[in-house]
């Protein structure tokens, strides 16, 4: 079965409250690249009762946060349905994992309970469909959420709904699904991303590394977190004053300009050259909100 | 187990004409795909079946930061800077805003299957699904083919949705039930050879009387009143009027028409503006600017003579004649009153706003008020069901973004209350000021400047609460915004009506709202607003409350919002909002910098190029209408306000903003300073003489530069007179040199082989 489009849902639990702060941490992991997909925008739908609530869109995957809980609808694929499943379960899962990386918003969501969908009318009517996907899935369930993990038809008791079924696993099945899964997949801004968070433990920690500014002069008076300044325009000519061994670790105001910085020096042959995911506004939201927005 | 495709499944369910057009498109689609279909036919052809773009399209994206290219895969566009793979938004035209229980769960199916679960209604009574990819659009085309609903012409530069007023044919005052008309003319006109060639799109709608609001004639390009003269069944025809930047009035065609000539008279109508409706300037290519250009007496005469010419056809009676099935369709419960049955909680206050009786005793029209026009497909299937149980096929949208159910059972209120409730329907306050309406704006809009839905969001969660302090008199008033001055949520109707726009403040962009007071909805829209000046959009809340507070306070016995506009006047009216207008520094405040349901720093860096109907607008194009709009202000100061002073100003700011719109095009941060925009545009257009016209050379020119030496007002009114003129003709020189620029552009292009004219 390669249906068109399929969503998977975790269920909140308890009341999750506000949504409204998932706003703001949806445009982050836009800015940022926290997710996986082509993420695309972000959709309020807070005023529909019952409705999508916050919607993270995106061109092959779209991450919905309403009251019942999260969902992740995999779409524009040609994919058979367990690709879908374990494409859309780590999806999921990542997302989950940078909500909480993120801290802007605390609710939690109950990962033992999986609800899978599938939006496919062409295929037939949802029970047929639903003992389809059931036979289908079972052995990536076993194999992702072990072998007690069950898997269940949901009976539709309307048969416009769409076919349903239901995965229940263990308390902590879906953290080792993640890893089985190959973990996070989002893709950053670099493949060398680190958080603030973690530039914050290297500070503190004795380690020695050099910490490389690449924004313009004119930007350090508004907020610095006093690294050698070499603007991104003269990295390349400037190369000879940074040591090819050094550790160090790049950060501009957003990400976007560090991200070529840190390409740029690992193509020179800096292998240990990082750099600091979402900038200098990444290490506001995280470390220190002294710094102002710009 | 494979899926049958939707061609195979619904095979023999559609008409065939209606099947080949489909099959058509989807080949057309194919032909695209592979380069081998022009993009402009292409966008046009989309269009014209509903299909449009939508915002990040263009394959770009502000995020907060900086404008990014969105790593879509590299394939042919579907329309000039529309990538192929962007999310688009599919129209669904409902003739009169009627649809069936089964027309509603095909479409619950189609938003989860191709959309984001929400069907959403629209100004025009038409239902958008949004975030839909192109290679969808015939499947879902299919689907809605056979149950009897089309796209085709939903958008484009054609016949849009036949609208009517929702209570057609169960309301106290209308002369007949004009449902059967409003399909007979949507039945007509769908696909006629004598509506292909317009300059720009046409929307009809019809009321059932003239006193009230619900078929907002007067707004519409064709307009149709019921009559009954003597016996005989007609309309009162009025033509040319609409909103956007420059609103017109409708104007009388025809004081009866009786039902059996009104057909040949709107294709004799379609023709004339075929024929003589501006085609290359889209911005005055509306029937408004024939209308008023060659007159309302001259344009009768052309319409008559123009009938003589049409060859009879049997259609323009037989689709009126007297046995028309009537639309409304049989009641399922039987009438009776509303008895003592137990009450739901909530019950009570859903029944004082959201219920009123209709012309057949026993039986009430019940509005199912949707936030923001918004239901998601679980509710929609809750409804049919619902619509099922008991109305049958009486379902109706509104202009107001609600839907109706009409012919319930005064006895059946109280469970259709609760089973409305059950599914999230249940919703009090219709038709209050929390019953807030807004165009999408920049949640999908490609032309959307400000958060209409955000900001109407805000509003409603705002006035719902303070629903209880509130005094009756605000509780009736009306709220509408709009996401640009394009006026698609009619904010030039509602008693306080915001659209959007931008100012830059402290180096930075700040959404603002211009606010527009004391329009008309009652007698089909008589009045528009008037734009009183911008607020923050933050502010916006404010300002609401600002003027709810000052009309409680300061209107006398029984007065109306809007005589009590009248009365407190232009300047008046700017003192209330002026408190709200001015923007802290970003150090001080920076959320004035974010807009509403967003969390980046405001910009414009999203907008590339909109496109409303048949071709792309560009930057320009945008820009350019608020030249056009200072033109109009500048008559009115002149020949409503008699203040010729004020109509000078206009009109060196249309000049202005004419100037700064060509300006943009080369120099995209432009300040708004009128030494900053006159010397960017002498250096650039002027001394180049990129302005010049081969004729006229640079005399539209000096017109700006003479005037921008002393641009105070003189006070007099032939001077005044002069200087709209002169604008006026400023602003279509602007027109013409960003065409020869545009022509330009191409032909350097084709010279060079086929490259673009950036290679070359």
């Amino acid at each position: 079965m390669n249906p068109a489009r399929i969503t998977v849902r975790f269920p909140a639990s308890g009341d999750l409250g506000d949504l409204g702060p998932l706003i703001d941490v949806f445009h982050r992991f836009i800015q940022r690249g926290l997710v996986e997909g082509l993420v695309l925008d972000v959709a309020d739908y807070r005023h529909v009762p019952k409705g999508p609530g916050v919607l993270l869109v995106g061109h092959d995957v779209d991450y919905g946060v309403n009251e019942a809980g999260l969902t992740v609808l995999r779409k524009r694929t040609t994919d058979d349905l367990a690709t879908q499943f374990r494409d859309a379960l780590r999806m999921g899962l990542g997302l989950l994992q940078a909500v909480g990386d993120d801290g802007a918003f605390t609710a939690q969501f109950d990962t033992s309970t999986v609800e899978v969908r599938v939006l496919d009318r062409r295929l037939g009517e949802p029970d047929e469909v639903a003992a389809s996907a059931r036979d289908a899935l079972g052995t990536d369930v076993a194999a992702l959420l072990g072998s007690d993990a069950s898997i269940e038809v949901v009976p539709t008791e309307d048969p416009r709904q769409a076919a349903t079924v239901v995965i229940r696993a263990g308390e902590d099945a879906a953290s080792q699904a993640l890893e089985k899964l190959g973990g996070v997949q989002a893709p950053g801004q670099s493949p060398w991303d680190i958080t603030a968070d973690e530039l914050k433990r290297l500070r503190d920690s004795d380690a020695e590394f050099v910490l490389l500014d690449v924004r313009e002069e004119s930007e350090t008076s508004i907020a610095t977190l006093d690294g050698t300044l070499i603007p991104l325009g003269q990295l390349d000519g400037r190369l000879g004053e940074l040591d090819r061994g050094a550790h160090i670790v790049v950060h501009c105001r957003s990400g976007f300009r560090g991200a070529q910085a840190v390409r740029q020096l690992r193509d020179a042959g800096f292998d240990d050259a990082w750099h600091l995911n979402g900038g200098l506004m990444a290490w506001r939201d995280r470390v220190d909100p002294s710094i102002p927005q710009y | 187990m494979t899926a049958t495709s939707w061609q195979e499944r619904l095979d023999g369910q559609m008409t065939a004409e209606w099947a080949q057009e489909i099959d058509d498109f989807e080949a057309q689609i194919e032909l695209r795909k592979q380069g081998k279909l022009d993009e402009k036919a292409f966008a046009e052809t989309r269009l014209r079946r509903g299909v449009y773009g939508q915002r990040y399209d263009n394959g770009q994206r502000f995020d907060g930061y900086a404008t990014r290219e969105l790593a879509f895969e590299d394939k042919p566009t579907k329309g000039v800077d529309t990538v192929w793979d962007a999310p688009g938004m599919q129209r669904i035209k409902l003739p009169y805003g009627g649809f069936s229980p089964e027309q509603l769960e095909v479409m619950a199916d189609l938003a989860e299957e191709y959309s984001d679960e929400i069907l959403h209604v629209t100004t025009r009574q038409d239902i958008q699904l949004h975030f839909i990819h192109i290679e969808d659009t015939p499947d879902l085309m299919r689907r809605l083919a056979a149950v009897g609903v089309t796209t085709r012409e939903a958008c484009g530069n054609s016949i849009r949705n036949v609208t009517a007023c929702p209570l057609a044919g169960v309301c106290h005052t209308e002369s007949f039930d004009v449902s059967p008309y409003a399909k007979a003319l949507m039945l007509f006109l769908l696909g006629h050879p004598d509506v292909q060639d317009f300059g720009r799109k046409f929307k009809p709608a019809f009321s059932g009387c003239e006193t009230e609001a619900c078929g907002l004639v007067q707004l519409h390009d064709a307009g149709y009143i019921a009559k009954v003269v003597d016996g005989r069944k007609g309309f009162k025809v009025v033509v040319g009027g609409g909103l956007g930047t420059v609103p017109h009035q409708a104007e009388v065609l025809s004081e009866f028409t009786p039902v059996e000539e009104f057909l040949i008279e709107i294709q004799a109508v379609a023709r004339v503006f075929a024929r003589l409706g501006e085609k290359k300037n889209r911005n005055r290519a509306r029937m408004k600017f024939l209308v008023a250009k060659v007159g309302i007496e001259e344009f009768r005469r052309l319409v008559e003579e123009e009938k003589k010419t049409i060859p009879p056809d049997p259609r323009h009676t037989a689709l009126v004649e007297e046995d028309l099935p009537v639309t409304a369709g049989p009641a399922v419960r039987d009438p009776a009153e509303l008895n003592g049955a137990p009450r739901p909680e909530g019950f009570d206050a859903w029944l004082s706003s959201n219920v009123a009786t209709q012309r057949q005793d026993g039986y009430h029209v019940v509005t199912v008020h949707l936030p923001l026009g918004d239901l998601t497909s679980d509710q929609a299937r809750g409804l049919a069901d619902i619509a099922r149980r008991y109305v049958g096929d009486n379902v109706r949208t509104t202009v107001d973004q609600n839907l109706v159910l009409r012919f319930v059972s005064g006895a059946d209120l109280p469970a259709l209350y609760a089973a409305l409730d059950e599914v999230g329907l249940g919703r009090p306050a219709a038709n209050t000021i929390s019953d807030v309406t807004a165009c999408p704006g920049t949640d999908t809009c490609k032309l959307g400047i400000a958060s209409s839905r955000g900001l109407a969001g805000e509003l409603i969660t705002k006035l719902t609460r303070e629903k209880p302090q509130r005094d009756d008199a605000v509780d009736g008033l009306s709220i509408k915004v709009s996401g640009c001055f394009n006026s698609c949520a009619q904010h030039h109707i509602a008693d306080i009506g915001f659209y959007g726009n931008s100012r830059g403040v402290d180096g930075r962009r700040v959404p603002h709202f211009q606010v527009v007071l004391g329009g008309q909805k009652a007698e089909n829209a008589a009045a528009y607003g008037k734009a009183v000046g911008a607020v923050p959009s933050k502010n916006a809340p404010k300002v609401v409350d600002a003027l709810t507070e000052a009309y409680v306070a300061g209107r006398e016995d029984g007065e109306s919002f809007q005589a009590w506009t009248q009365r407190l006047g232009k300047r008046g009216m700017r003192e209330l909002i002026e408190p709200f207008m001015d923007v802290p520094d970003f150090a001080v405040d920076n959320s004035f910098y974010v807009d509403f349901s967003d969390a980046r720093q405001y910009s414009l860096g999203d907008l590339g190029v909109g496109e409303c109907a048949g071709e792309v607008v560009s930057l320009f194009g945008i820009e350019v209408m608020k030249a056009e709009a200072e033109v109009f202000d500048a008559q009115v100061a002149l020949d409503d306000d008699d203040d010729p002073a004020a109509a000078e100003r206009h009109a060196y700011l249309a000049m202005l903003a004419a100037a700064r719109a060509l300006v943009r095009t080369e120099y995209i941060d432009v300040t708004e300073e009128p030494d900053d925009i006159v010397g960017e545009w002498k250096t650039r257009f002027y001394d180049t003489e990129k302005f010049f016209d081969r004729f006229a050379k640079g005399k539209f020119g000096r017109y700006l530069l003479d005037l921008h030496e002393d641009p105070t007002p003189t006070g007099d009114k032939a001077t005044a007179a002069r200087r709209i003129e002169e604008a006026q003709l400023f602003v279509e020189a602007a027109h013409s040199c960003e065409a020869r620029m545009n022509a330009a552009a191409t032909t350097v292009g084709v010279a060079a082989g086929g490259r673009t004219s950036e290679d070359a």
